[in-house]
């Protein structure tokens, strides 16, 4: 007959370890004896006619140290526990059939130490790591000459990576603030248990707090893989493509083209496109008597465009060749060219328009005349704005 | 200093130490702790672990061998010292309760 098997969520951290073992307990009291805790957050359990099964599960006071572990198991054993599992910073052990070993912690004030110690050293760590990582942002801040850059700005909309990054900062404030509550509520709850000789208690929500400990992780994890997602889906065609293949391309994108402007016919120098979960971004720039750019950002709302095109503006930024953009020393100005946003600046031979149309934004620069009456509808029309 | 913190031991903390005036392996120690107090001291195999790496970071035991992963362990000159010193507390804490309870019963 086939062995009857169940699998359940583990989700405790070593911290938690009292909380896993009340878990485990549980388990076994209805029939099921625990095979293992496979690599990921799954226990598998097998039924069992058990009724002395009892579990205990200990922080690894080894520090992974090979021989000392070796000789703590084998205490263990010799007390009637069986290691049936090892996670990072803690062991399960089952009791021994036929026997009803004494718990392994037999003094809360000294068991509230080892914790509490435990769990400096993991912040200890998760300290030094943002130092490094403060550090490392700190000389970058410095290497590009220390310019007062927001934390959160419209360049950052784009990368698909730093959008879900921004997503996990909300449920990683969360769960840090939960896990500090809960070390708080612990640390008295086991200075009331050790005042009264009674067992540490086990830290409350440790199954919702792993849960969101996973979800911030499958974020921060799925930041990178979309980083690379992102670039996969890039397209481009340049001068090297051949001048017809890219004047094919220019022409089908929402793109504004040197001919538009009555500038006769220009050298098409590159597309790209490069979609994104909150920005779709098309660039286009081609070279005529100057360069005509434009930057076309399709967003996934019209309030997030506004957000967007007021933030270039903020930036005071002009668009360079390949959609690249450098601080501008021109004022953006207001201006009414019946869009339901636009800005201006000008140069010598040369203007930009930032404007936004519902959820369009649009960035075109190029040697034109801003005030010209018929400039508005050309870039409705090219630039696909109804 | 960490020997400081043990001016004081706890009633699990004297028994290990006990039990160690004589070589022996961690169960052993804790077979000897629930044998002499007639099962009324039981010292948990992870607390014993805990005790035992203490005790030996702070001078008060050190390993004899290792014996099939077992490692035997034997109270140190000021291991000695540490147990003498918390009997003589206990006695003079027991020679005190006595004189009170004399003193009670003469009045």
């Amino acid at each position: 007959m086939r062995e009857k098997k169940r699998r359940r969520l583990f989700l405790f951290d070593a911290v938690d370890y009292r909380a896993a073992e009340a878990w485990l307990n549980t388990q076994a009291a209805r029939g099921w004896e625990l095979e293992g805790v496979w690599p990921g957050p799954l226990a598998v359990f097998r039924s069992t006619g058990r009724r002395d099964l009892r579990y205990a599960v200990t922080l690894d006071p080894t520090r992974g140290d090979g021989a000392r572990q070796d000789a703590y198991l084998q205490l263990m054993e010799d007390a009637g526990w069986k290691k049936v599992e090892q996670k990072t910073g803690f062991f399960i052990f089952a009791s021994q059939p036929g026997t009803s070993p004494a718990p392994p912690h037999t003094d809360p004030e000294l068991e509230q130490k080892q914790l509490f110690r435990y769990i400096r050293r993991g912040w200890w760590i998760c300290l030094a790591i943002l130092a490094v990582v403060a550090a490392v942002y700190l000389a970058l801040a410095l290497a590009t000459g220390g310019e007062n850059q927001p934390l959160f700005s419209y360049e950052w909309v784009l990368e698909d990576e730093h959008v879900i990054a921004a997503l996990a900062a909300l449920p990683l404030a969360v769960a840090l603030v939960w896990e500090i509550a809960a070390l708080i509520r612990l640390r008295w709850a086991g200075k009331r248990a050790v005042a009264r000789g009674g067992e540490l208690p086990a830290m409350r929500g440790a199954r919702a707090r792993k849960l969101l400990s996973i979800l911030v992780s499958v974020l921060l994890l799925s930041s990178a893989v979309m980083g690379l997602v992102q670039t996969a889906r890039q397209e481009s065609v340049s001068f090297t493509d051949g001048k017809a293949a890219a004047v094919r391309a220019a022409e089908a994108a929402p793109v504004l083209r040197c001919e538009d402007l009555g500038l006769g016919d220009g050298e098409p120098l590159a597309l790209n496109k490069a979609p994104g979960l909150l920005v779709d971004r098309v660039t286009y720039s081609e070279r005529g008597e100057r360069v005509v750019i434009t930057d076309r950002f399709e967003c996934f709302t019209a309030a997030l465009a506004q957000w967007f095109a007021e933030d270039m503006v903020r930036a005071g930024v002009t668009t360079d060749i390949g959609g690249y953009y450098r601080a501008s020393s021109f004022e953006q100005t207001p201006a009414d060219l019946g869009f339901d946003q636009s800005w201006t600046c000008s140069g010598e031979g040369w203007s930009q328009i930032i404007l936004r149309e519902g959820n369009v934004v649009a960035v075109v620069n190029g040697p034109f005349d801003p005030n010209d009456p018929a400039l508005p509808d050309i870039l409705r029309e090219r630039l696909r704005l109804e | 200093m960490a020997r400081k913190k043990l001016d004081t031991l706890t009633e699990q903390m004297f028994y290990v130490l006990l039990a160690l005036r004589t070589e022996r392996h961690g169960y052993a120690v804790m077979q000897d702790i629930l044998e002499l107090t007639e099962g009324r001291v039981a010292v948990g195999a992870g607390t014993l672990y805990a005790l035992l790496d203490r005790f030996e970071r702070d001078g008060l035991i050190r390993q004899t061998r290792t014996e099939e992963k077992r490692k035997y362990y034997r109270l140190t000159g000021e291991g000695d010292r540490a147990l003498r010193a918390e009997w003589d507390r206990i006695r003079r804490q027991s020679a005190d309760m006595e004189r009170v309870l004399r003193e009670e019963g003469q009045r």
